[in-house]
């Protein structure tokens, strides 16, 4: 149910903003658009329906500590 | 090179006073939540030693940014980094500066979120927060830079001086001998304390992309003075509260110690639960703190695939933005672990890469000043 209604959002904002995109002036940004879209509204769906998701936070966290091993061991 | 699109991207202009207020703001609006329980637990007692270090230390990578500013007055950081490094380079180093800022964005909306559920209403569903704040700041980005920044000027001062006028409240309630002894931690321990406030401070770098949009970018530089000063007061002032009401122990137990503080106001015996005060004000600010990172981010990402308008990004940015903060940290207290712990990648950002196009900008002479 939360899955559908994150794509039906996204459906409605991509409704609403696409025709204000159609000149061909505005190619790059209408395609800008559509491509973070679909990401944004991918990633809200996989974390409605729960998916196990990797958590970012873990990994900048490991990032860090590489980096001071690094440093200490300088 | 035709990437000099900032001027027709953003049309709006800024005073000096209106980008000093909103930096203060950026930096000021999780610093006040989350640092006072943090010094508490690096540096007891001395943790308001922490600050003079900090407001000191923060001093020089704050004076390189407004310097790196005023060499380029009419460019923002992606433009430069694009003359600087080259198209390639300078696009992957802007984009890393946006992903940060737009990373940041995110976990303000998940401390937004969780002090609401933990502390205000629990029953109501993380999502509705993170929703509501999102929405709002997506309005505010959308409207453009001028616009949150006048709500800034006006909402800034309410927060300060709020702010003061509850620690205030609480002073019969304090006992300064909580600080004492005083000194008793050693140097190591206190500039420990000051960079991981200082990690917060860095978050300022993201002046680089508004420095342009200044009336008199040329005259920009009493902004570093003034973000200090407006910074300065009300941590200090926090922090002494807290530890004199709390004690260094307690504090640093606590995820929102100033929420705690709030709570045991209590004024002519009839005044009490100021607390709401608090979420308040913290509501406001953070919705403009999430307005300015979430500005330069979709500018950032705008300008770097060469678009020429940012309002496109808005939205589905939105979408990232509330996903990241509900799946990303589990707690709070997840959050406050996190940023005790992330300064170096900080420090590599917000710092790393202004001194790298400050470095490059001093072997580029030519480049000073250039207009495209």
């Amino acid at each position: 149910m939360k899955v559908v209604a994150v794509i039906l959002t996204g459906l409605l904002v991509a409704f609403v903003q696409l025709p204000k995109l159609a000149g061909a002036e505005l190619q790059k940004e209408r395609w800008a658009f559509v491509i973070t879209l679909v990401l944004g509204v991918g990633l809200a769906a996989a974390v409605a329906a729960n998916w196990p998701l990797p958590q970012p936070h873990r990994y900048l966290e490991m990032l860090n500590h590489a980096i001071i091993r690094l440093l200490h061991s300088l | 090179m035709g990437q000099c699109m900032s001027m027709s991207i953003e049309k709006g202009r800024i005073s000096k006073n209106q980008l000093a207020l909103l930096i203060a703001n950026t930096i000021l609006a999780t610093v006040i939540l989350y640092t006072p329980s943090l010094l508490a637990k690096e540096a007891g007692q001395d943790a308001w030693v922490a600050v003079i270090l900090a407001a000191l230390v923060g001093l020089m990578p704050g004076t390189l940014l407004v310097f790196l500013g005023l060499r380029f007055p009419e460019k923002n950081m992606v433009e430069y980094s694009i003359d600087l490094l080259g198209p390639w380079a300078g696009r992957l180093v802007g984009l890393a500066f946006g992903l940060a800022l737009l990373y940041i964005a995110s976990y303000v909306v998940r401390e937004f979120g969780g002090l609401l559920v933990n502390d205000v209403m629990p029953e109501t569903p993380l999502i509705a927060f993170n929703l509501v704040i999102v929405v709002l700041a997506a309005y505010g980005v959308y409207l453009g830079l001028e616009t949150f920044a006048r709500v800034n000027e006006l909402i800034f001062p309410l927060f300060v001086i709020i702010l003061l006028v509850i620690v205030a409240s609480a002073v019969p309630s304090m006992d300064l001998m909580q600080l004492q002894p005083a000194f008793r931690h050693a140097l190591p321990d206190l500039f420990k304390g000051a960079l991981l406030l200082d990690n917060f401070y860095f978050e300022g770098a993201v002046i680089l992309m508004l420095f342009p949009y200044l009336r008199h970018p040329e005259r920009g530089l009493p902004i570093i003075y003034q973000v200090s000063l407006l910074l300065f007061l009300p941590i200090m002032a926090v922090v002494i509260g807290v530890l004199a009401l709390f004690g260094p122990e307690e504090t640093a137990r606590m995820v929102f110690p100033v929420y705690e503080l709030a709570k045991t106001v209590r004024l002519a015996g009839f005044l009490e639960h100021i607390e709401s005060l608090v979420v308040g004000i913290w509501v406001t600010t953070a919705s403009l703190k999430l307005m300015v990172l979430y500005y330069a981010g979709v500018l950032i990402l705008a300008q770097c695939c060469n678009l020429k308008d940012y309002r496109p990004l808005v939205v589905p940015v939105a979408f990232i933005l509330i996903a990241l903060s509900v799946f990303d940290f589990t707690s709070s207290f997840q959050v406050r672990n996190f940023l005790s712990s992330i300064y170096l990648l900080t420090f590599i950002f917000f710092l790393g890469i202004p001194l790298l196009l400050y470095l490059v900008s001093l072997f580029k002479p030519s480049l000073k000043g250039r207009d495209d």
